[in-house]
């Protein structure tokens, strides 16, 4: 994989004061995928926005959590709940099953009446999901000529349910001129990451794994898109695995090339 | 028992909230205001796409138009209720359509008519109190007169029912039921379709264990 | 995971008849409940409405029941109360003893497949058979239904003919389910000739008229609760509901959840026994309230929304997981999500808590609820107790998630960590889990988000002078 670089930002004298938002990007695009997360602070910048982005991220607590041991997770909560609480200002988060943990988990980890919840709620209110947040922000008749392509959209579990941002993904993808967007079958269909799912129950996971990865196939995409990191994680390695090949990419990264603000 | 009964209600009534009995309101998709031919229409496209055989009679034609049935599908021993004067209709209409149809009424008791039950009906004929058109239903209220192995152990069923007893949905029936709500019938049963299963390899198959054909008269 | 547990999924998973005939059976089912609730408007005011009179009813369970067995009382029903499945059994026994009946016709019920009443029943040497065309198949292989609504689901036709060969020494032609229905029809109506008592469950007890509403298709259940003189029901006491009026918004959510359907055909309201003037119908009907942990769960603020349950199997039809290791490796009588759920409050979160880690939190279950039940939750509420209850401190994933906390507390801490596991990333590790068996490893990046983002901002601050 070649070495990440920042996308060609745009870059303006305006004089008024960009709109600004927050950045949590993940601990899977940290780690592994950092070029998702550049590529989503592009598409922002393009929307016209300036990106704040609070060194001392972490995590969202999610797989303590799902797993049971909520102390950790809450402890991670309250943390991440501080540091994106300095202002008022949305939150965005390039993965639809963390921006759940944050919108829809965080304000039921504290008392009821705490202060904690309180700002739970508050950073709820502003959190949004990537792709759903630009999906009626980006510069759709700016887009440049590109060569057609056929691209399979994943449906994250997340992305589906508890964001019910699917349909901002496939608005997205359908405004984009000479992308052609197929589905897999059983497209509701989890694909067995599950995060500690893929561990615990790895017999399961494995077999949900293969499933998907087949239906994703079958739809001879040249591409494998999604929002959900864990995801990509998960049906990526596992080609890798059968085939050496790796046709996955998140949809910020698609959506940089698309618009041409990918470094040749 | 009652050791059993205290405990449980002991262990249920620990419970700190008050109930909240707020109302809930409660509709159905299937409008009050179709008319009557739309109702009818309606209950008749459903009876169908479950497989029941409709016939829209009147009072002129319905007893010709029942032989005929018996006729056609070689019906010929019939159960029948006691002292309904329609059923009693019915019961002259078939006999005179045929040398070989004979009637047998449901008495005196099921243990008595058992083995005929099981072995000799081929089919019998009950009346519909009141029918819901959004799923195509019969509600039949069994009684001293029309016991309810009659709708149910007989291979073919055919019901009477008045078109002015169709009702367009389930909410509008229990909203102002054909019986007493104080003063239950021992059994209420609503019909929908011949009796089916798809147990077996989701593939659907007629007759299990009720009547494998259900005739619906539906009288103007 | 117990070995057992772990055992039975590899082995389901292995089986490719099972994995076929499962995945059909759930697309089928899927798509029939699709197609029903169709018009989006009226799912979500029929789930609302739904989840409103359950949770309703499960708020005023001491006043509905006392009421509903009032009424039953005033009807004629004889009503008995279960604390658990023994009492349950014994009740039914005694009924039967009081008979010298030696033999019991049974309409579908997974109530009476908790308690195990069919094998407590042979103990006794009163005969005990199914009348439900999926559960009289199962039966005959001595097996337990594998799904709450369609008993046989995983057996194919073939295998079913094959059945009916070996145990009944009937043939059918290859293929024919019509001839495969016409066997039991032929053989159970026998048994219902027969039968001293006819035992059922009850899908909902309306409390303000003392009446059992059941459903069903195949008209066993009536036959089964007619024909005996002695009718048995057995009733979770979550299953009551307060009046007519609630019946047809549950019936709709119930049957088109469940089949599909718009409505089964039959829907039976029982109300009494059979009248002085009546000819048929049972001379008696007894009413059996089961508790059998029910009532701890109602007093449970977070998890009561258990008992809001109607089993429609919907959740179970739509999880990936159940769709792929089939009802029977849950080895318990509710399987799926509503099992993995349940079955851990009925039995102890010690023995039966290792269920809970067969799911991958994905939500279709709870999508589909139509009692509005958020499934995941309930599960991520279960990890919880089971972690607080019952899993020791010094567990390896007690300790994995303390490690897991220190790294990311402290963002210093958290920056090293990645750094040095990205200086590792050249090496083709194995990791104690069986993720490796399957795919490769994800690659930690050579300089991760947080360094990328000091330098884009760098970057920026400069291009702005």
């Amino acid at each position: 994989m070649p070495t990440p670089k920042s996308p060609k930002t745009t870059q303006t004298k305006d004089a008024s004061p960009k709109k600004q938002v927050y950045l949590f990007g993940t601990c899977l695009i940290d780690m592994f995928y950092p070029q998702a997360g550049l590529d989503a602070v592009a598409l922002l910048e393009l929307s016209g926005y300036e990106v704040i982005y609070p060194q001392a991220q972490t995590c969202c607590g999610q797989p303590p959590y799902n797993s049971g041991f909520r102390p950790p997770a809450v402890k991670i909560a309250k943390q991440t709940i501080q540091l994106f609480s300095a202002k008022d200002i949305p939150l965005i988060v390039p993965s639809a099953s963390c921006a759940g943990m944050i919108k829809h988990h965080y304000p039921t980890l504290f008392g009821p009446q705490s202060l904690e919840t309180k700002q739970a709620k508050q950073l709820a209110q502003r959190t949004f999901e990537l792709i759903d947040f630009i999906a009626d922000k980006l510069p759709y008749t700016q887009q440049p000529s590109r060569p057609p392509i056929k691209v399979t959209l994943h449906e994250s579990c997340s992305a589906l349910r508890e964001m019910a941002v699917a349909n901002s993904w496939r608005q997205v993808l359908n405004k984009l001129e000479n992308i052609s967007v197929t589905y897999p079958e059983n497209r509701q269909e989890c694909c067995g990451f599950g995060g500690t799912f893929s561990v615990k129950s790895d017999a399961i996971s494995a077999v949900m794994t293969q499933d998907k990865c087949q239906n994703l196939l079958n739809t001879e995409g040249k591409q494998i898109l999604s929002g959900d990191c864990g995801c990509l994680m998960n049906i990526g390695e596992h080609l890798k695995f059968e085939s050496k090949k790796d046709p996955c990419l998140h949809l910020a990264s698609f959506l940089v090339e698309h618009f041409g603000l990918r470094h040749d | 028992m009652n050791k059993a009964r205290n405990a449980i209600l002991t262990r249920l009534k620990k419970q700190t909230k008050p109930n909240s009995n707020k109302h809930i309101q409660l509709t159905s998709k299937t409008s009050q205001h179709l008319n009557t031919e739309q109702t009818l229409a309606l209950f008749i496209e459903k009876l169908k796409e479950n497989r029941a055989e409709v016939h829209y009679v009147n009072h002129k034609n319905w007893e010709d138009t029942l032989a005929q049935v018996a006729l056609d599908r070689r019906l010929n021993t019939w159960l029948l209720g006691n002292n309904v004067s329609k059923i009693e209709q019915a019961g002259r209409a078939l006999t005179s359509a045929s040398a070989d149809i004979s009637i047998i009424h449901y008495t005196p008791d099921y243990e008595t008519l058992k083995k005929t039950l099981f072995h000799d009906i081929d089919a019998s004929i009950t009346l519909a109190k009141a029918a819901i058109a959004e799923t195509g239903t019969l509600v039949l209220i069994p009684d001293q007169n029309e016991p309810r192995m009659m709708s149910l152990i007989p291979p073919v069923h055919v019901v009477l029912l008045k078109a002015c007893d169709i009702l367009n949905n389930f909410q509008q029936l229990v909203d102002n039921p054909p019986w007493s709500n104080s003063k239950m019938p021992s059994n209420i049963v609503f019909i929908s379709s011949p009796s089916k299963t798809a147990d077996i390899q989701q593939t659907l198959a007629y007759g299990a264990h009720g009547p494998k054909t259900l005739i619906v008269f539906i009288l103007s | 995971m117990t070995n057992s547990f772990s055992t039975r999924i590899k082995q389901a998973l292995a089986d490719p008849q099972l994995r076929s005939n499962f995945r059909g059976a759930m697309d089928f089912l899927r798509n029939k409940r699709r197609l029903a609730f169709s018009d989006e408007d009226e799912w979500e005011a029929l789930k609302k409405q739904g989840a409103a009179i359950r949770q309703d009813a499960i708020q005023r369970l001491p006043e509905l029941l006392t009421q509903l067995e009032q009424q039953c009382l005033n009807n004629g029903i004889q009503v008995h109360w279960a604390e658990d499945d023994q009492d349950a059994n014994n009740i039914v026994l005694g009924i039967a003893q009081q008979h010298q009946s030696k033999l019991v016709i049974k309409g579908k019920s997974m109530a009476t497949e908790e308690i195990e009443l069919n094998q407590f029943l042979e103990q006794h040497n009163i005969e005990c058979i199914e009348s439900d065309m999926g559960e009289y198949i199962v039966q005959l292989d001595n097996e337990k239904p594998s799904h709450i609504i369609m008993p046989a689901i995983h057996k194919n036709t073939a295998q079913i003919t094959e059945l009916f060969e070996n145990k009944l020494g009937i043939s059918t032609p290859e293929g024919d389910v019509d001839a495969l229905i016409g066997v039991g029809r032929t053989i159970l109506r026998k048994k219902f000739e027969q039968a001293d008592i006819g035992i059922s469950g009850v899908n909902f007890a309306i409390a303000d008229t003392g009446t059992l509403c059941l459903v069903e298709n195949e008209g066993n259940g009536r036959l089964s609760t007619t024909a005996p003189s002695i009718h048995i029901a057995l009733m979770g006491i979550e299953k009551v509901i307060p009046n007519i009026k609630a019946l047809p918004t549950l019936q709709k959510l119930l049957t088109r959840s469940a089949t599909g359907q718009h409505i089964t055909s039959y829907l039976n309201l029982i109300s009494s026994p059979r009248k002085p003037d009546e000819l048929d119908g049972p001379k008696a009907v007894h009413l059996i309230l089961l508790d059998n942990g029910r009532a701890n769960i109602s007093q449970d603020e977070q998890l009561k929304s258990t008992l809001s349950c109607i089993r429609c199997g919907a959740c179970m039809n739509h999880c990936p997981v159940y769709t792929r290791i089939g009802g029977h490796a849950y080895g318990s009588t509710y399987p799926g999500p509503i099992g993995q759920i349940l079955t851990p409050q009925l039995k102890g979160l010690e023995q039966e808590g290792e269920l809970l880690d067969a799911c991958s939190l994905n939500g279709a279950c709870g999508e589909a609820c139509p009692v509005e039940i958020d499934l995941p939750e309930l599960i991520r509420i279960l990890r919880h107790r089971r972690q607080v209850d019952v899993h020791k401190p010094w567990s390896l994933e007690a300790l994995v998630w303390f490690i897991w906390l220190q790294v990311h507390q402290y963002p210093r801490l958290y920056r090293l960590t990645t750094k040095f596991a990205a200086l590792f990333r050249s090496l083709k590790l194995k990791t104690p889990t069986n993720w490796t068996n399957t795919r490769t490893l994800p690659k930690p990046a050579k300089l991760g988000l947080h360094k990328q983002m000091q330098r884009h901002s760098k970057t920026k601050s400069e291009a702005e002078k």
